[in-house]
């Protein structure tokens, strides 16, 4: 180690950690466990049983937060790198499940409007396309 | 519920994708991609996939529904 990088020394291994790969690792994997729990519990308040407004404001706050710290992950990623794993998960994982919360944000809290959604069915799947409610 | 086979596919990608392990998403990821590619092939305008999705996100409730009912036997 320089003398320069003594002195930078405790405020990067405060901030960056020994290994911050492993750092980020860690803290990818923590996310997925919130995601599949988020999962679970959306499975249960708004798919099996009709979500009530309260339901629905639960579900926004907690899809905006999980977006936020997987958009945040991923781009520590890209700062830090990315460890080989023994589970085998790519970096690129982070940002299909980022874009896949951001679809189940777009499906329950920013529906399409209904003409354009008619139309739109028409266009792609002219078989099955009717009026909707 | 959709009566259209390639629907019911992009219903089902989409649910793999969404309940799978971290390791296989994004495979899953190019599978409901080229399930949606498919649908666009036949488009003349060219929607995104975000908004392909969105469309049938209503119908992905009531599919999403029906998985569970076809699970309640199972228990």
């Amino acid at each position: 180690m320089t003398a320069l990088e003594a002195q930078w020394s405790p405020a990067k291994h405060l901030i960056l950690g020994d290994d911050p790969q492993q750092r980020i690792f860690g803290e990818v994997t923590d996310w997925f466990r919130k995601v599949q729990l988020f999962r679970k519990q959306e499975d249960e308040r708004m798919f099996h049983r009709e979500p009530s407004d309260e339901d629905l404001t639960i579900h926004k706050s907690l899809l905006q937060r999980l977006i936020v710290d997987g958009e945040h992950l991923h781009s520590l990623i890209r700062q830090v790198g990315w460890p080989e794993n023994n589970e085998g998960i790519a970096p690129e994982a982070v940002a299909v499940e980022v874009e896949t919360l951001r679809d189940t944000y777009r499906g329950w809290h920013e529906p399409m409007p209904k003409g354009e959604r008619e139309q739109m069915m028409k266009e792609i799947f002219p078989d099955v396309a009717k009026p909707t409610d | 519920m959709s009566r259209s086979p390639l629907i019911e596919a992009i219903h089902e990608a989409r649910y793999d994708l969404e309940t799978c392990a971290p390791h296989e998403k994004p495979e899953l990821r190019r599978k409901l991609d080229e399930l949606i590619a498919q649908a666009l092939a036949r488009c003349a305008s060219k929607p995104s996939r975000h908004e392909v999705l969105n469309l049938l996100y209503d119908d992905y409730k009531e599919f999403r529904k029906m998985k569970k009912r076809q699970e309640w036997p199972k228990l």
